[in-house]
This record gives structure tokens, sequence and C-alpha cells, in this order.
């Protein structure tokens, strides 16, 4: 769908719960679950607690959205959502600031790997394993500087002393063989 | 926020691994609330990113570091990129051809001319006889071996209309095409005598006539004409008995 056409879909919805329509609340809710997941789990670095969080923002929407004339702008409602996740987030880590800092450092990179969106199954691991096994070590450093150092291009380019078109054909290759396993 | 931005800036990476500045954030995450293309990219991306940290995390993607390269690497990566394009192959091509011509020309050539400019022991000389009527100009013809490198060509103009002619020669082949020409042909010698010194090269074999002109200088008009027929003759040919 064409932003255009989603933000014209969402005044619709809006405007169906605010009337009490439970349908256009789940149809909201459908639409927007998926993202407001994922945009929780990377404000949250995937810790185990997103999808609570989630769930927070989503019942907050729909309290906004029964209340009369609570959505101001229906048509900005991607606004909105992102506004209530940073909230619902910064929220969540108020409140457990001193809980986090007790807990094991290997715990904690098992859970921001983790967190509970989409665990890979055995096939989809063993495809990992195969693309990543058969990548030169360039590919890999590549990979390696880009994902887990986070890197742009340009800095992996001037640290491997190649050209950031190559370094990004390469990073993109790889990438691409990664994705064909993973469906 | 342009799907050229997203893709150019790798937002959807930076996005994921926490590198956009909050507000390129915000304005990331309010696109992706409304364009499903975009939210398909960053699910997708989240996927392989999660896979490579769980692959690093279990080892398999490890690294020995040994990929650093010297300084001149990327002008090679981008040198070899340069000859896969079309284009440059050709201009390539085409500079090559440029510059192997000259060194072919060089090598082979300029040493072939230069053997040819040396001095010629024994260079045979003929004494052409003229005739001012076209339809005799087959008659008395001599014949010169293609295999004489160089040959001279003498001839004596005994008549003249002007008192102080001008010369103009020119030699032409059978299909009367002129194959050599000069405006200014001078009797050399005490007996006023012309010569031209021709290389054999430079005539295929068959008949040829030198025409000499005489020109009157006032009027810059042709005012007689002189031919020598002559015959340029394959070596095999002169060698039969």
């Amino acid at each position: 769908m064409e932003p255009e056409d989603s933000k014209q879909e969402d005044v619709k919805l809006v405007r169906g719960i605010e009337a009490g329509d439970r349908a256009a609340e789940e149809c909201l809710l459908q639409k927007y679950r998926e993202r407001v997941l994922l945009n929780v789990r990377v404000k949250m670095e995937y810790h185990v607690m997103a999808e609570d969080v989630c769930q927070e923002v989503l019942l907050a929407l729909l309290e906004t959205a029964r209340k009369p004339e609570g959505i101001k702008e229906p048509e900005n409602l991607g606004n909105l959502i992102t506004v209530l996740c940073r909230n619902k987030a910064v929220d969540w880590f108020r409140k457990t600031k001193y809980q986090r800092r007790e807990v094991d450092i290997d715990e904690t990179q098992e859970e921001k790997l983790g967190g509970t969106h989409g665990v890979l199954t055995e096939d989809e691991k063993s495809g990992v394993d195969e693309v990543i096994g058969a990548l030169k070590e360039i590919d890999k450093q590549i990979l390696r500087l880009k994902y887990l150092v986070g890197l742009p291009y340009k800095q992996i380019a001037e640290r491997l002393h190649r050209s950031e078109s190559a370094v990004r054909k390469r990073g993109s290759r790889a990438y691409e063989q990664l994705r064909n396993v993973l469906g | 926020m342009t799907y050229d931005h997203i893709q150019n800036d790798e937002i959807i990476e930076r996005y994921l691994l926490r590198k956009l500045s909050p507000e390129e954030e915000q304005l990331f995450e309010e696109h992706y609330f409304s364009c499903d293309a975009c939210f398909a990219q960053v699910k997708e991306a989240e996927k392989v990113i999660y896979a490579i940290k769980d692959a690093a995390r279990r080892g398999v993607l490890v690294t020995s570091g040994a990929t650093t390269r010297s300084a001149f690497a990327p002008l090679w990566e981008r040198i070899e990129s340069l000859l896969l394009r079309p284009a440059f192959a050709l201009g390539a091509t085409v500079l090559a051809i440029a510059l192997l011509y000259p060194a072919w020309q060089g090598l082979v050539t300029l040493p072939r001319l230069q053997n040819e400019l040396q001095p010629q022991a024994n260079a045979p000389s003929y004494q052409l006889e003229y005739t001012t009527n076209r339809a005799r100009a087959g008659e008395g013809k001599i014949a010169i071996n293609a295999a004489t490198r160089t040959f001279i060509l003498n001839f004596v103009l005994l008549e003249k209309k002007t008192a102080t002619p001008k010369y103009r020669a020119e030699i032409v082949d059978d299909e009367n095409k002129i194959v050599w020409r000069t405006e200014t042909l001078k009797p050399v010698g005490e007996f006023g005598g012309f010569s031209i010194a021709c290389h054999s090269s430079f005539f295929a074999p068959g008949n040829y006539v030198l025409k000499v002109y005489e020109i009157d200088p006032a009027e810059g008009q042709a005012v007689d004409e002189f031919l020598f027929p002559f015959v340029i003759v394959p070596e095999s040919e002169r060698s039969k008995p």
C-alpha cells in the first residue's frame, strides 16, 4: 500500500473506532501490531520485555482513539504511534533501570540477540552457516564491521583499504545470499 | 524521506543498529509506519542482522583479520571495474591500436624504408626516347625489372617552342591515372638532359608513360608534350628465356 493510501485508511479506521466500531479496532491493531513490535524491539535493543511494551503501546493507542477527537490528526497516525513507542520504551527503561544492572552481561546479550521475534529455524541456521562458511575472508570482515560493529560502508572501505563501491557490492551480495536462505 | 535516501544512506541498517540521529530515526519511523515496501525491507534486514549476530555468537562468523591490503588496492579495483564497462573497453582498444600502430611503424616499416634509402650499387639507368605522337606511344617501350630496387630514367628534349621554358612531368599508368607528378622539372648537366630517380616498389608491374610538358612561362600553359613509354615487368617474366 502506498503511504498516501495508508494515511487515508488510517483516517477511516480512527473515525470508525471513535464511533465504536470493533472491527475497525481489530483492523488497526492488525495493521500496526507488527510495526509497533519491531519499533519497540529496536528501541529496547531486543529485550525480552519488548512484547509487553508493544502491548502497552497498542492499548494506549486504542484508548486514545476511542476518545472523541482523541486523535487530532488521524492522517498522521504513524507520528503518534512512534511517539507512543518512544514514551513507553523510556518508561520501561526508567522502571527497570536498577533491575537491569543486576542482570548478568551474558544473559543480557542473549536477550538482545534472541528477544521474542522469530527465532531462526534449524534449516535457516544451517543455511546461514553454509552461506557464511562459503564467504571469502573479506566478505566476513565486511559483515562483521557492518552488522556487528555498525560501521557505514565508507568507513569499512577505509579500514580495509578498498573502494567504497567494491565494499558496498560485496556487502550487498553477502546480504542477499543470507536473505535468500532466510526466505 | 525518499526511497533513494533510504537506500543510499543505509538508513535501514543504521536504524536497526541504532546508528541514526534522533531526528533521522523519528523521520524513518514515521515513514515505515505508512510505507509497506520499506517496512518489508526493515523486517528482512532485521532477520538478516539477527542471523549474523547469531552466527557470530555461535562462532560461525569468525575472521582472521588478514584482509588488510595495500593502499593501491582501491586503484586497481577501480581499474578492474572500468575495464568491464563496454565504453571503456572500446576506448581502451582504440587507444591500444593508436599506440600499437606507431610502434609497428617504428619497428617494421621504418627499418624497411631506411634499408631502401641506403645507397645502391649498380643502379640501372635507362635512356628514354620520346615521341610527341600519342598513337606511337606504345612503340619502342623499354622494360624495367620490378626487382630492381632503384632505377633512373634519363631523357633529353631536343626541341623547345619557347626561349626559357619551364617543364612539368607526370607518370600515368595504363588507365591514364596519374601516379606521380612534379611541377618543377629542370634540366641537369651540361647537355641539358633530364633525370628522374625512381623506386621500383612504387610501381606495380604494368605499362606506364612519362609525360613531359613544356610550359610557356608567360602564359602558364603547356605548349608542347613529350611522351616516354616504359614497362615495369615482374622478375619472373624478366628471367624467362
